[in-house]
Order: structure tokens, then sequence, then C-alpha cells
């Protein structure tokens, strides 16, 4: 078949196509493509995606490579730069808590109170009272305010010296009380400059000027110790140190066995009183009351008539 | 653009359904049978235009009455047909469009009535087989009746490579049908 023929069938064919038969049926709802049409619209808007923030594009931004690349030498460098810093600086160390002059100086500066007021805290517990020199408010009567002043009933018993073969059973041996004769005798407590105390420090043991609360258990001293006189333990201010100089020559003569058999011969088990102690030709001499009931221990009461004289030989030494 | 057409589409753009109605109703009857020369069945037709009036409404926004409503409505029916040609043609779908002219053969009648059958077939096959573009301005030039200026206008292309287009793709139809005389005596006359 040539193509002048084929061309002609073909345009025959094309024109004598049958027409497309329209059904009388056609009809399509409006409403209906109208709401598909609106859902369409919705599903779109919920599909596509919400506009980007700037934060979100400055994060999309960030998760390149590039700027990832970019950020972590910029990162480096910082940190190199702060480590240089710090090795720079480090001649000039940083003053350390409490070591700050500008502290320092705010302290020593007499015109600014450092401390709790001046009104006292009255520490019942006599045992947290350690310093026996410490003074209290001149002007304040010792008898009210004074800790030391507590009755010697008060005072919690504290285990006496005692010689080594004395086998009895400890027996609670009170603190030396001051009979009320004794007392003009050590004006200590309450007319002895403070020591080592300046004015505005702090009255309360508990306490100190750093506000660090000292715990009072650490303040009561080992019971075994013999430089712990009965009447430092007990927290009496008016200790006299020469009687703490005799409980330590007391301790020193105790090693001795045959002083220390005197010695327990003397003891009536209620405890002692070193009265005197005087170097003689033979060696050294205890005066010593020995306490014949709990009551006159309690009360202190020294009997001048009863007094022992104890001798520590010299050849025993 | 006539007064009452652009207030029926005014309306229909804020919903009016009667409106929108009208304007369904002005343009079916040639959708349908330019929609029907690309689908080859109804029931495909009638979701082919569905689809293409809901796009209509979607896009009355877009209206500038710079063509006519029918042209501007053509153009969507076009692209509505030739994306779900597409989409079957990746699903093999063409096996349907086939059992229906072969429900068509059964028919005819005498014996040049079953040979024109068989003609319009193999043009419609060899239609099927042209490039979109070719397959458009065949469809609306010999079978819907465009003008070349409505051609132009649809098809969005200049009114003087209307003409020519068309002839090529005439040129590409009679190429595809000689390919397939061997095989089919129905063009010897």
């Amino acid at each position: 078949m040539d193509e002048v023929r084929l061309e002609k069938l073909i345009e025959e064919t094309l024109s004598t196509m049958d027409p497309v038969e329209v059904p009388k049926d056609l009809h399509f709802d409006a409403a209906k493509i109208m709401r598909l049409a609106r859902m369409e619209e919705e599903a779109e808007a919920e599909k596509k995606p919400a506009p980007l923030s700037f934060m979100d594009r400055l994060r999309q931004a960030f998760q390149s490579r590039s700027m990832v690349r970019f950020a972590g030498a910029a990162a480096a460098f910082v940190v190199l730069l702060g480590v240089y810093g710090v090795w720079k600086s480090g001649s000039v160390p940083a003053p350390l808590p409490g070591n700050d002059p500008a502290q320092t100086a705010e302290i020593d500066d007499p015109g600014v109170p450092t401390t709790l007021p001046d009104n006292p805290i009255v520490v019942d517990d006599p045992v947290q009272t350690e310093d026996p020199v410490t003074p209290d408010v001149p002007d304040e009567p010792p008898a009210e305010d004074d800790p030391v002043v507590t009755p010697p009933h008060a005072v919690t018993p504290q285990q006496p010296v005692q010689s080594a073969e004395n086998p009895k059973p400890p027996v609670v041996t009170p603190p030396a009380p001051q009979p009320p004769a004794a007392e003009p005798e050590e004006p200590v407590a309450e007319d002895e400059p403070p020591v080592e105390e300046e004015p505005g420090e702090v009255d309360n043991p508990t306490e100190y000027a750093g506000g660090n609360e000292i715990d009072p258990e650490e303040q009561i001293p080992d019971d075994e110790t013999p430089a712990a006189p009965p009447e430092e333990q007990t927290g009496e201010e008016t200790a006299d140190p020469e009687e703490n100089e005799f409980e330590i020559l007391l301790e020193e003569a105790l090693q001795d066995e045959a002083f220390a058999a005197d010695f327990a011969a003397e003891d009536k088990g209620f405890g002692h009183n070193i009265v005197d102690v005087q170097d003689v030709p033979e060696g050294t001499e205890f005066m010593v009351y020995f306490y014949e009931s709990e009551e006159e221990q309690l009360a202190g009461t020294v009997n001048e008539d009863d007094i022992r004289s104890i001798l520590w030989k010299k050849e025993s030494l | 653009m006539d007064f009452e057409l652009k207030r029926t589409i005014e309306l229909a753009k804020k919903g009016d359904e009667d409106a929108f109605s009208s304007l369904i109703c002005r343009v079916q009857n040639s959708a349908y049978s330019v929609a029907f020369r690309y689908m080859e069945n109804d029931a495909d037709t009638r979701d082919v235009m569905q689809e293409a009036f809901i796009k209509m409404y979607r896009n009355l926004g877009s209206f500038k009455g710079d063509s006519s409503f029918e042209t501007w409505f053509t153009r969507i029916l076009i692209n509505c047909c030739l994306d779900e040609l597409r989409k079957r043609k990746h699903n093999a779908g063409w096996e349907d469009i086939d059992d229906h002219y072969d429900l068509a053969d059964h028919e005819a009648g005498t014996e040049e009535q079953v040979l024109k059958k068989e003609r319009q077939k193999a043009v419609t096959e060899a239609i099927r087989q042209l490039p979109d573009e070719a397959r458009n301005i065949i469809i609306l030039r010999e079978f819907r009746g465009l003008s070349y200026e409505e051609l132009a206008d649809v098809l969005d292309l200049e009114p003087g490579t209307v003409k020519s287009r068309l002839n090529r793709a005439k040129q590409k139809l009679k190429e595809i049908l000689l390919e397939s005389l061997e095989q089919n005596s129905i063009w010897d006359v």
C-alpha cells in the first residue's frame, strides 16, 4: 500500500470516527466535588511543612558538614584560648577563701564589728567552758552568769587521780571546789585581764569569729589525760595552776611504788585535795587531805586538822 | 467573557453550589467527549472528569478570563487525562480498554462495519502510542474540532506553530500505522 493511499485512509478514518456518545445520566454532584476539593486542600495543608522559624533555619544551616567543621574549629580555638588564659594567669593564684586580703582588712578593721554582740551567751553545760582564764564581762556579777559558779553538786564527777596500787573501784573524785574562804585567794577568773582575747571576741565557746561551730564533745578532755586536772575538766574557772602542778607532781610521785603505797594507805576512797607540795631535804612532801565522805567531797571541805603529809623520798627517784 | 459567566464564577469561588453546578453543566458534555478519547471507557472518563472538576473548583481563583472558560477547563481536563494514563501505563492497565473495544466489535454487523471498526481501533491504538503533545493535538483537532486558535490557547502554543505541530502529529500517526500493516490487513481495500 502506498503512503498516499494510506494517508487518505487515515484521514477518512479520523473523520469518520464514531462520535462519543455522552451518557444521558451524566451528572456530577457539585456539592460533593466542592467538599472533595476542600478536603484535598486541607490534606495538602497538613502535608505542607510549617514555615521554618529563624532557629530552625539556623539549625539546618549548622547541620551542613561545612558548618559543623567550622563550628568544631571555632570550639577548638576557644578551648585553646581558655587554656592559654589559664596558663597566663597561673602566676597570680586566686586568693583562697579566708585569705582574701580584702576580707582580712575588713576583719582587722576595729570599727567593723566582726563578732557577736557583747552579751555573752550563758552556757549551762560547764564542760564547754574550756578556758579557765577566759573572763566574762567584768560588770556582770559572776554569781549570776558565770558558769564557773555552778554549784559543785551540779558538776559531773570526774575520775580522780588514783594510785596504781589502789585496788578500789573507781571513785569519783570531785573537782577541787573552792571553799568560800578560798575565793579571795583565787580571783583569777574575775580580776585577771583577758588572755589571748581581744575586745569583741566571741564569748560563746561554741563559736568563733569564723562562724564554724565547735563540737562541744571535742572540748571534753580525756579523763585519762593527766594534763587535764579535775578542776579544768569541771570547767571551774578559778582553777589554780599551782594545783595543776601539784597533780602533775602527784602523778609522777605515784610512779614510785613506796610513795604509791603510802598514798593508797591514806586514801579513804572519796578523793583527795592536795593542799601543798614542798621540797624538803628528804624529798618532796605532799600535804594532802583525803575526803572522808561523798558529801565532804562534793562540798570540797578541807579539814585543816586532818591533812596528811606523804613524803616522796628522793632516794626512790 | 460575558457578565453572566463572570458572575457565576465569582459565586462559585465563594462556595455557591448552584453556581458551581452551572459551570459543570456548561462544560461537561464536551469534556466527556474529549476525556473519552483518552480514557476510552465511561467509568474512567467519569472518574477523570470528576478529578478535573475538583481541580477546576480549586483553581477558579486563577482564572483571569484571558481565554474562554471552556478552553481553560479543557486544559485542566487534558492534564488530568494524561496524568491518569501515565498512572495506568505504570500499572499496565491497557487491557481494560482493549476489552472495551472487543465488546464494540461484537456489536458490529456487516463486514464493512467490522472493517471500519477495526480501522478505528487501529487508529485509536496508534493515537495511544503518540507522544502526549501529538496525541493532544490530534484529539482536540480531529475529535473535538477545536480551531487553530483554540488549539493554541489550550496547548499554550503560538498559533503559527499549531498547524505544523498538527501535521507532524499526523505524520507520526501514519508511521505507527505503517509499522503495523504487515500484521493487519484492514487497510487493504
